[in-house]
């Protein structure tokens, strides 16, 4: 009975590794109702349980230089007296946001507890945010203004003749640029870019079957009013642990002249990405070079990055880089597939790819592997786990600080581009996306030399 | 505690003691080998253990704290072979396996690996089947330094050290002679893992008691494998334990 020892168990503990930023599951709350003293007791043992975690669990047990003992002493009583669930959640916020970390979050009891949300859970109307209904865009925030950089075919977006490069000039009446702005002139919240891209998201997410109106600028600087019905999300569904539904979407397609292109938008769903991108590689050995898009990849398990990555190495013990926690260091060595892809590989990033994204484009990109274009990361790398509290929320925690091959904390930093390719919006509005031509112009070059 | 506060003091006037863990001063300890004779004895005993050649274990394993779980089998044969599947959602199989000569593992991330160095040397070092009964053939030092309380329950703590260099902590219960906790490090090619394992809910199968709950603390989770079914002296397959193909390729040449 003795079999402890050689359990593959240091493989599953390595899979149920988040690296997603927690932003990327969090959404806003709903007023609930003031608390009974159970609830009030059950808030003391969830403070008490986040202190306790941290101290205990932090890779660094100085928790670098905190006083964590005082943080208790003040924060405690607070806890202590508080009226609402919201408060509740503030308090917990407060005290992790001491840490100045990314990789942990609290998440209202009512998101963990609809983990199956997709379907029409939630009520109609455009005030329906939350849900996961998708209205077949993407933007990302240029300039101070949410551009449109992708627009879906054949979704509700593209029906109504919604074009890349389109500015979105407000949602449901609130208007979008005072509200960036807003936000950019705050001092104390970390990941500005990212909270900014968040706010604007919430707006356009909300249950399948619900309408968003929305006022753009088009390419002639006029503005348009369309209505949006939200559908069901684009890709895989996919479920894991206490994490929200998740929608995986893996594609890929050839460009010309032979290079395969492929996107993934959330390290979820290893079953099916795996099997998916193993068939690419080997159908496509002779392409002459290899796109892998992770731009608004905001991470997921962190040793797909180890899967992904040993299917582009090409000796042994590559390593994409080292996390340390209290119990040691682990090395992120990559096991070379197969046949594996030896052609170039450019990776393209932007400031919404985090954790796995940074992982897996950082350590390519030290060890020379892949040439990375885009803009800088989110800088938000730290291996973490979602657990319930006591109270019903949950609670995400990094346990574990990450370096890359060469030496660099990703954390705080990001993964800096070879070559920065912003988007603008007079390249968008033309149907380009300068980013993957940027990556392309490279490629050719490679197959010259 | 005031006993223990005595033997630190004494420890500190009599440099001679110094060497010597303070919990010992006083106390009458068994032998590394009484202890571990007996616990093949509070087992079933060695003529009961050694009528089991194979045995198939079937179990959950969950992780509670994430809510994740899934499925575990376990074959293991004499003389050291094993192989073991364990099915998470949401993630696949991983399947880890020893053939007597080589180690392997596989996973839906990274497909086939075969194991080298000092993770092939740990896994054959800890194949044996029945490592317990042949404790003298894994171990080649073993000591008893004291006495330390697992879960309430007092045990013997004896030190032990596997043919390939491995470092062990085992808490035996004083009362009953039974393994409580096993410290010891998981030597992987990425990482060694500090692993603690908790023994608990011994039942009889076949003449012999084995722990049907083992949670396990590493990497800052705590895993629990809960063991549904026990089944000894199978019909096992023919290839049960041999490398996949694509690895035995590579072992052949």
């Amino acid at each position: 009975m003795m079999f402890v020892k050689w359990l593959p168990l240091s493989v599953v503990g390595l899979c149920i590794w988040l690296l997603i930023h927690p932003g990327a599951c969090l959404q806003g709350e709903a007023q609930e109702p003031p608390l009974s003293a159970q609830a009030r007791a059950k808030n003391l043992e969830s403070f008490d349980f986040v202190w306790t975690t941290i101290r205990d669990k932090h890779w660094d047990p100085k928790l670098g230089g905190l006083d964590w003992d005082k943080v208790r002493e003040e924060l405690r009583p607070k806890m202590a007296e508080v009226q609402s669930m919201s408060e509740a959640r503030a308090i917990l916020k407060d005290m992790i946001a001491r840490l100045k970390l990314s990789h942990f979050g609290i998440m209202a009891q009512e998101e963990l507890e609809s983990l199956d949300h997709s379907s029409s859970s939630k009520g109609q109307g455009s005030d329906a945010s939350g849900g996961d209904g998708d209205v077949g865009l993407e933007f990302r925030i240029l300039e101070g203004k949410a551009i449109v950089t992708r627009v879906e075919k054949n979704l509700p977006a593209d029906r109504q003749g919604v074009k890349m490069g389109w500015e979105i000039v407000s949602i449901d009446g609130d208007a979008i640029a005072p509200l960036i702005e807003r936000i950019g002139k705050s001092k104390r919240i970390s990941h500005l870019g990212y909270i900014q891209y968040r706010v604007v998201a919430n707006r356009l997410e909300g249950s399948v079957g619900s309408k968003a109106n929305l006022v753009f600028r088009n390419g002639a600087d006029e503005e348009v009013k369309v209505e949006l019905e939200r559908v069901a999300p684009r890709g895989k569904k996919a479920q894991f642990g206490h994490m929200p539904t998740i929608h995986v979407r893996f594609e890929a397609k050839v460009l010309e002249p032979n290079v395969v292109y492929a996107s993934l938008n959330t390290f979820f769903d290893p079953l099916s990405v795996m099997p998916q991108l193993e068939k690419l590689i080997k159908e496509n050995q002779e392409a002459k070079g290899f796109i892998l898009d992770l731009r608004g990849n905001p991470g997921g398990i962190g040793f797909m990055a180890v899967g992904i990555g040993g299917w582009f190495a090409q000796k042994d013990d590559m390593k994409l880089g080292t996390m340390y926690t209290r119990d040691g260091t682990m090395h992120f060595i990559l096991n070379p597939r197969t046949p594996s892809y030896q052609g170039p590989l450019a990776i393209l990033v932007d400031a919404e790819s985090a954790s796995t994204s940074e992982i897996l484009a950082g350590g390519l990109q030290d060890l020379g592997r892949a040439r990375v274009f885009g803009t800088t990361t989110m800088g938000a790398a730290l291996p973490s786990v979602i657990t319930k509290l006591p109270n019903g929320d949950g609670f995400q925690y990094a346990f574990a600080n990450y370096i890359s091959f060469r030496g660099a904390a990703l954390e705080g930093r990001g993964v800096i581009p070879d070559q920065e390719v912003k988007l603008d919006r007079a390249t968008l509005l033309q149907g380009r996306d300068p980013v993957i031509e940027a990556a392309l112009d490279w490629i050719k070059e490679q197959a010259k030399k | 505690m005031n006993d223990l506060r005595q033997c630190c003091l004494a420890a500190m006037v009599y440099s001679l003691l110094l060497a010597m863990p303070p919990w010992c001063q006083g106390e009458d300890l068994p032998s590394a080998e009484s202890v571990l004779d007996r616990y093949v004895e509070a087992t079933g005993g060695k003529a009961a253990h050694e009528k089991l050649t194979n045995r198939v274990t079937h179990g959950i394993v969950q992780i509670a704290a994430i809510k994740l779980s899934g499925k575990a089998t376990i074959y293991e044969a004499a003389p050291n072979k094993n192989y073991t599947a364990i099915e998470i959602q949401g993630l696949g199989t991983m399947e880890h396996g020893c053939d007597g000569n080589n180690s392997w593992e596989r996973n839906p991330f990274e497909g086939t690996r075969l194991h080298t160095g000092q993770e092939k040397e740990h896994h054959l070092a800890n194949a044996l089947f029945n490592g317990d009964v042949h404790w003298r053939k894994m171990y080649k030092t073993y000591k008893c330094v004291g006495t330390e309380e697992v879960n309430g329950k007092l045990c013997y703590k004896l030190e032990l050290e596997t043919q390939d260099g491995s470092k062990h902590e085992k808490f035996f219960e004083k009362a009953t002679g039974l393994l409580l906790l096993w410290k010891t490090t998981v030597k992987t090619s990425r990482m060694d893992v500090p692993t603690e394992s908790y023994l608990d809910q011994y039942r009889k199968v076949d003449g012999v008691l084995v722990p049907h709950e083992v949670k396990l603390k590493q990497l800052s989770q705590e895993i629990t494998i809960t063991v549904d079914k026990i089944e000894h002296n199978v019909k096992l397959p023919a290839d049960r334990f041999d490398l996949p193909a694509d690895l035995k390729k590579k072992v052949d040449g």
